[in-house]
């Protein structure tokens, strides 16, 4: 069973929703007047900033960043490499394989 | 042949060439050409859609079209007349609106009036962006119209990662997208964003998101009992309801953005590109959702819609699921659409509806769309599917397709349909047993 929506509602009905649902059910709202806008917290994106920093985590920078042997040789077409949905030979670097759709787009002239 | 095209020196217009029981269809407009072929014996078996640039199209066009005929020996004639070569799409005009029936979401209508303004000005968010070498890619794992997907690693944690490369648009858009998945952090079935990266040269952003193991619905799709599908279904509702409690609606709802980790039971409602916040009163873009699972509001041009939309994509999503007919409105264009939906419902229903709002619809597409008895839902039933369709799943359904977007359910209100119960009483009885 997934659980997870439960417990982050559970979170939330700790923490965010105290402020922003009860407004929003409308009806029986405690604060009702126009300055209940600063009482509008927005949990959702405090949240979202925490787990992005856990996610991203503590990396050792600079990272030593030498000029690695490109993954997609230079004459590969988009049906080559993107045909199909198996995995690639070897894992390609994020910025590679941006670097190789703008091409990609520019000739489709997605760019103009 | 070529030459007897009406606009073809003007590039701009639309063809329908019908040879045997195949068809090519193609829609040339200031933007690009679209380019549908459609082969079968009425159904189309084989659909290739290409969004070509104009250029290349008309460099092509003689020899794609050659090929066509060359396919269709039996009868090489080109019917000119089913229908003739006219420009379909500049023929039917917008539907007119009369003032003074103005429409408003039923629930959730202002959430973002009470909201300040730094919750839902997408325009003013300024974007952090991310480390771009933190990132490697394994497998494609899809394409969309406005980016690539794929299988990635987090090579800081060597966590998998879904990284959605997006393809050059307005920068609004993106702000917009990234903006709802922050201020719908946590809720639940939301697909996580983890991350937003660019890259320096071109400037190309990536969304990280969280990894789902997905089965392609229509490999899961004809496995799920109907237990399943009232578990699922309600599982995505949870979503629905959390997004527009939140003054969201996602506006592209479809299997396609339905992710399902069936061996976890998992289900995330994925693809929040077309996502805006609602605005009582603010009329909106109806070029939304896909063909499909577009709502009637769309098809006629009613601007003023609300969250109701989403339900009318669920409805879609869910009769395809209970008769075992995907896609259950099967529209070859946005006006066909239409002509499929109101072969359903009927077209007194549909009337009505347009009075209620005061609409007109363009006496072309009018009479493209007819006159049609509505159907009962039992017609669609048979041997394949009558194990998914219990009475109450008839109710359900037919409380969500309705032309009316206002006697639509809401999401809250369709959880307490007793479609559910037996999802219900099984979530309270593992609560209990925990």
């Amino acid at each position: 069973m997934d659980n997870s929506g439960i417990t982050s509602r559970q979170q939330r009905s700790s923490s965010a929703i105290v402020s922003s649902s009860d407004n929003v059910s409308g009806s029986s709202s405690t604060v009702k007047s126009d300055t209940n806008h600063s009482v509008f917290v927005n949990h959702a994106l405090i949240l979202w900033k925490e787990r992005r920093q856990e996610w991203v985590g503590t990396r050792q920078r600079p990272k030593a960043m030498e000029p690695r042997e490109p993954v997609i040789s230079w004459s590969t077409t988009y049906e080559d490499l993107l045909a199909t949905s198996r995995p690639f030979a070897q894992r390609i670097p994020l910025t590679e394989m941006v670097d190789f759709l703008v091409d990609v787009w520019e000739q489709e002239g997605l760019y103009e | 042949m070529l030459g007897r095209l009406p606009n073809w020196n003007r590039q701009v217009g639309f063809l329908d060439v019908w040879a045997q029981s195949s068809r090519l269809i193609i829609n040339a407009g200031p933007k690009g050409v679209q380019c549908r072929f459609l082969a079968g014996r009425g159904v189309s078996v084989c659909e290739h859609k290409k969004h070509l640039r104009k250029e290349l199209f008309f460099e092509k066009f003689p020899e794609v079209l050659r090929r066509f005929l060359r396919n269709s020996p039996e009868r090489e004639q080109v019917l000119e007349h089913i229908p003739p070569f006219a420009n379909l799409a500049q023929k039917i005009g917008k539907s007119v609106r009369r003032p003074g029936a103005m429409s408003k979401a039923r629930v959730y209508t202002d959430v973002n009036v009470q909201r300040p303004k730094d919750y839902w000005d997408y325009e003013a968010l300024t974007i952090q962006w991310g480390d771009q070498d933190d990132y490697e890619v394994v497998r494609k794992m899809g394409r969309g119209k406005y980016s690539e997907v794929f299988e990635g690693i987090n090579t800081v944690n060597n966590e998998r990662c879904v990284i959605k490369i997006l393809k050059p648009v307005k920068k609004k858009k993106i702000k917009r997208e990234i903006k709802i998945l922050q201020n719908l952090c946590g809720g639940p079935n939301i697909v996580k964003l983890f991350d937003i990266v660019r890259d320096q040269q071109s400037k190309t952003p990536s969304l990280v998101f969280e990894y789902v193991n997905n089965l392609d619905f229509k490999v899961l799709y004809p496995t799920l009992t109907d237990y399943d599908i009232r578990y699922y279904i309600h599982e995505l509702l949870k979503a629905l309801d959390y997004c527009h409690s939140q003054g969201i609606m996602h506006r592209d709802v479809k299997p396609h953005n339905v992710m399902i980790d069936h061996e976890q039971r998992k289900l995330r409602l994925i693809d929040w590109g077309l996502a805006e916040f609602y605005h009582p009163g603010k009329e909106y873009n109806v070029r939304v959702a896909s063909r499909y699972f577009k709502g009637p509001e769309l098809l006629v041009d009613l601007q003023d819609y609300d969250y109701a939309l989403d339900m009318w994509s669920l409805g879609c999503m869910f009769a395809g699921m209970i008769f075992r007919k995907e896609p259950f409105f099967y529209g070859h264009d946005n006006y066909d659409q239409l002509v499929k939906i109101a072969k359903v419902l009927g077209t007194d229903e549909l009337y009505a509806y347009l009075n209620k709002y005061r609409l007109e619809l363009d006496p072309h597409l009018e009479a493209l769309v007819g006159r049609h008895s509505r159907k009962p839902w039992s017609k669609f039933l048979n041997s394949d599917n009558q194990h998914l369709v219990a009475p109450e799943a008839v109710d359900f359904l037919d409380k969500l397709l309705r032309y009316d977007h206002q006697e639509r359910l809401t999401a809250r209100e369709a959880m307490a349909h007793p479609y559910f119960y037996p999802v219900r009483s099984m979530e309270a009885s593992n609560r209990r047993s925990t």
